[in-house]
């Protein structure tokens, strides 16, 4: 996950300094769809609302740079804060995902479970 | 003695490890919901909330300058340490633990922020940037937890 997450971030770098927004919106989009793989058709309209979020926070990050009211570091620091968040939240779609899976395999399974029961004879499943 | 012929023991253990599979058969992928954390990341985030809202409210207050706000980052280090460590040690929890260590390191930044400011103040427009991170973090985490309870409820 942070191979891809990183591809994310050196691709936010290189446009921190001339944002095109549209562009770093798309990129973020299709490096958290190949993150998020089978996860992506229900993740995608939350995924793609907090891209969206990132991106406007990281223009507002370059203004700030650009008015002089923070420093290059502090422009850094802001960046990986911004991006933990977004970290965070791929985090928390790869679990919700992986409990739809669980439920999943363990509705499967209880739907099974009286046939096997009966055909073995006593309740394994 | 009774002894058991060789084929006949291998059979038997075949058996058992098929019973014990089937019979332990409902499948968790993650580890079960915990109280102690859902109860302690509702409290960093109160923390958190309380100190953006009083920047927000009392922005060049000395109130709020890092060397009035020591604590407030000792205890929310405190709390993220603990709560690291207690899902460190539980099984199938790896998601939980990289959201708490994505928050141990954002606490961790914020305090560098705070810290570097030359009047020992974070100005507005970096509060507001500040806040959304950290109500999108927090977010991100209550929401898995509060899926963790309700799969707990309904297992």
């Amino acid at each position: 996950m942070h191979d891809v997450l990183t591809s994310i971030f050196s691709l936010l770098t290189s446009y921190f300094m001339s944002l095109d927004t549209s562009v770093l919106i798309k990129d973020m989009l299709s490096a958290a769809k190949d993150n998020l793989g089978k996860f992506w058709k229900q993740a995608k309209p939350y995924a793609e609302n907090e891209t969206m979020n990132m991106a406007n926070k990281l223009l507002m990050i370059e203004k700030l740079k650009l008015q002089g009211k923070i420093t290059k570091s502090e422009a850094m620091l802001h960046i990986d804060i911004q991006k933990s968040a977004f970290r965070t939240v791929l985090l928390s779609i790869k679990g919700l995902g992986l409990i739809a899976v669980e439920d999943t395999i363990n509705a499967a399974l209880g739907a099974i479970a009286g046939v096997v029961n009966k055909a073995i004879g006593w309740k394994v499943l | 003695m009774l002894t058991i012929p060789y084929l006949q023991r291998k059979f038997l253990l075949i058996f058992s490890a098929f019973f014990l599979v089937l019979s332990s058969c409902k499948v968790t992928l993650l580890a079960p919901y915990d109280e102690i954390t859902d109860k302690t990341i509702t409290e960093m985030q109160e923390m958190t909330s309380t100190f953006f809202v009083a920047l927000e409210s009392e922005p060049e207050s000395a109130a709020m300058k890092y060397e009035n706000q020591k604590q407030f980052y000792q205890k929310l280090k405190v709390k993220a340490a603990n709560v690291r460590i207690r899902n460190n040690a539980i099984d199938k929890n790896k998601i939980m633990v990289s959201m708490i260590k994505e928050l141990e390191a954002n606490v961790g930044r914020l305090e560098q922020l705070h810290k570097g400011k030359a009047n020992g103040l974070l100005i507005p427009e970096e509060v507001t940037l500040l806040k959304d991170a950290f109500e999108t973090q927090y977010g991100a985490i209550i929401n898995f937890l509060m899926a963790l309870k309700q799969r707990a409820k309904s297992g």
